[in-house]
């Protein structure tokens, strides 16, 4: 009941016409940059940060977090007209979506997906009004200790899942922790490997480094090859047969949960269930031959899967201050930006927020399913936009993006950096988002455990006395060993091939 | 490691660039920043009065292992899967490509604080666009583009762009 009318509370916020304009605004950059090949939702978000500075918190985080989940509606698009993913969430569409298309159901496939996407995102926007209240309940009993073993056991997920190989894994975790400890230390405030320079007294900027590695690398990688993409196969119906219609609505169904599931582990990321759902549909197929030549469940189940996965990892960073993806991490770094703290007390403290940002992603999954019916064709032919001309213009802008972080051409340099370096991580295939995601993990675990260890008077104790930290130092341990166990027998490089 | 013979030994520069191991140089660079800022570490307190812990147990830790990972990450290199740089880079065309972008990028930031936005972002465009655009059509958009830019992000925006 407290949930429900918290909920219509926050449609009084989202309905107002500054925040439906806002709201527009997000899902549509979303869907763009689902769409276009080589500007993905992470860059996307951290490039609009610095914009937000003189809009109220609220509106600011419902256009952010409309990019986040709009970015997953377009993404599919592309992948089923021109067989070319606009982010990593939709490659596995492709196997069957694009397949479809040749067989002159493109509208099909756009439609199922369209409506699948609908279904999961507002489905798992429902359970996070649900969940979030009583988690973020739970979560205030969370002391420094528990905390920092959540952030830990977070940390391992990251590594476990992401890559090929855990050590590579690990290279990425530590390289984002030590970029962490740089500039000044929030307990001491003692400075830390500034090397003497001003501009590292306060830390690597978030924005830059994510920008750099997510976005400038991509520009890198893009202008090795510019050839151009095919032609969009043409619309034709948008709604499955008769006879389709029953796998569809179960495909759409397992996806939901899964997707949303997924979404409450920290360290995952958004091609992870829709993998595992294109997996799982076929297994349970009666026809798995289909799959891959156009089965409309390898189409349905992980579109629901990757948009059910968006609310779902909201949970953790409405109700725990985890972010569990690199957009997430993004949004963290504007929810501090506009001097909010993510985590439990946020549901008590700015009720308004919250409620009004998940009001507003009913309305945006509402919009991105207006603008996804009968528009698709019309998304499919921006991709059509020659490389030479679209990664230009992105350069051009993603550089205004790090500049406007500190009004400086430090972060222009930056940003250089960590696109030299991401381009070259994925040259050698190690994983970029441990990187961002430990980056912001790292600081507030450091913190969560010099507090741990003040309050148990210099020990580190306080981590195995408590039986929530216990258990979450238990899990990472398991994860850890699971991870190792599944490198040494070659099954991690074959999962995450699949994915990649 | 693999063994060479005489034969094998490359005869250019570019081949024997071509030959090196990408993941043990990148391996290198790594376990040299986690040595560099684990001698830095030293210079900061390791307990501290007031909390116990000071602000360099942390990182004294963190680098400490970071440097045990980076020395797994260079055998994993030499014994595991092997990354060689002609294998997992491009070739010269397209590597000219990718330093197109970088050098456009350098001239952009030499530039920005002298000439200003408009100066320096078609600067930045034309270098992008000549190889791919005749000349006109290349000073054309590349001009058009910064102002569009300038324009949306100083006037609408109101980033202080010089």
């Amino acid at each position: 009941m407290e949930s429900l009318m918290g909920l219509l509370s926050g449609f009084g916020v989202a309905m107002t016409w500054q925040n439906l304009l806002y709201c527009l605004i997000g899902v549509t950059v979303g869907q763009l940059v689902g769409v276009l090949p080589g500007i993905g939702p992470t860059t996307a978000t951290a490039l609009l940060i610095p914009l937000t500075y003189g809009m109220s918190p609220v509106s600011a985080i419902i256009m952010l977090s409309g990019i986040y989940y709009g970015g997953m509606y377009g993404g599919t698009i592309t992948s089923v007209l021109i067989n070319t993913p606009g982010e990593a969430a939709s490659v596995i569409t492709c196997l069957d979506g694009h397949e479809m298309a040749k067989q002159g159901r493109a509208g099909v496939a756009l439609g199922v997906a369209a409506l699948g996407s609908f279904v999961g995102g507002v489905a798992s926007v429902l359970g996070l009004a649900l969940i979030g209240p009583p988690l973020a309940d739970f979560a205030l009993r969370f002391g420094p200790s528990e905390m920092f073993s959540l952030m830990l056991f977070g940390m391992t997920m990251v590594v476990g899942l992401m890559g090929s190989s855990i050590v590579r894994g690990l290279v990425a975790m530590f390289i984002g922790l030590m970029l962490s400890v740089i500039g000044m230390d929030s307990i001491t405030g003692t400075l830390r490997f500034t090397f003497g320079q001003p501009f590292l007294m306060n830390g690597l900027d978030l924005v830059t480094i994510a920008m750099g590695l997510f976005g400038l690398s991509e520009i890198f990688l893009g202008m090795e090859n510019l050839n151009a993409v095919g032609k969009p196969e043409k619309l034709s119906s948008l709604w499955p047969e008769k006879k389709e219609m029953k796998t569809t609505t179960n495909a759409i169904l397992r996806g939901t949960g899964l997707g949303f599931f997924i979404g409450l582990i920290p360290g995952t990321n958004s091609a992870i269930p829709a993998l595992l759902s294109y997996s799982m549909e076929k297994k349970l197929s009666k026809t798995p031959e289909k799959f891959g030549k156009g089965a409309i469940e390898g189409v349905a189940g992980p579109e629901t899967a990757n948009n059910s996965y968006c609310g779902g990892a909201m949970i953790p960073l409405l109700t725990l201050g985890i972010p569990s993806s690199p957009t997430i991490a993004i949004l963290l770094g504007a929810f501090v930006m506009h001097g909010l703290t993510p985590g439990p007390i946020l549901f008590t403290q700015n009720p308004t927020f919250v409620w009004g940002v998940i009001a507003s992603m009913f309305i945006g999954n509402a919009m991105l399913l207006l603008m996804n019916l009968p528009l698709a064709g019309w998304w499919a032919r921006i991709a059509l936009v020659p490389a030479k001309l679209l990664y230009p213009i992105v350069l051009i802008i993603s550089i205004i993006g790090a500049y406007t972080v500190s009004n400086d051409l430090w972060d222009v340099g930056v940003m250089l950096v960590f696109g030299v370096l991401g381009y070259i991580m994925k040259k050698i295939d190690i994983p970029m988002a441990p990187i961002v995601l430990t980056y912001v993990l790292g600081t507030m675990m450091e913190k969560a455990l010099l507090q741990s260890v003040k309050i148990n008077g210099g020990s580190l104790i306080g981590l195995v006395e408590s039986p929530i930290s216990l258990v979450m130092l238990i899990l990472a341990a398991i994860v850890f060993s699971g991870s190792v166990y599944a490198e040494i027998k070659n099954k991690k490089a074959m999962i995450a091939g699949e994915i990649d | 490691m693999e063994e060479t013979t005489a034969a094998d030994q490359p005869k250019t520069f570019s081949a024997w660039v071509k030959k090196q191991n990408a993941g043990l140089w990148f391996g290198l660079g790594y376990l040299a920043f986690s040595l560099l800022f684990f001698v830095v570490s030293f210079d900061l307190l390791y307990k501290s009065r007031l909390i116990g812990a000071g602000p360099g147990m942390y990182p004294r830790w963190l680098t400490g292992l970071s440097i045990v990972v980076a020395l797994a990450y260079i055998w994993q290199s030499c014994h595991g899967q092997v990354f060689r740089v002609g294998e997992c880079f491009p070739g010269r065309k397209e590597l000219t490509n990718v330093a197109t972008v970088f050098l456009s990028c350098m001239v952009f930031v030499l530039l920005l604080n002298h000439t200003g936005f408009i100066i320096a972002g078609s600067l930045l465009l034309l270098i992008m666009f000549v190889p791919h655009y005749k000349l006109w059509q290349a000073v054309l958009l590349s001009i058009g583009i910064s102002l569009v830019c300038y324009g949306i992000f100083k006037i609408c925006f109101s980033v202080p762009l010089p």
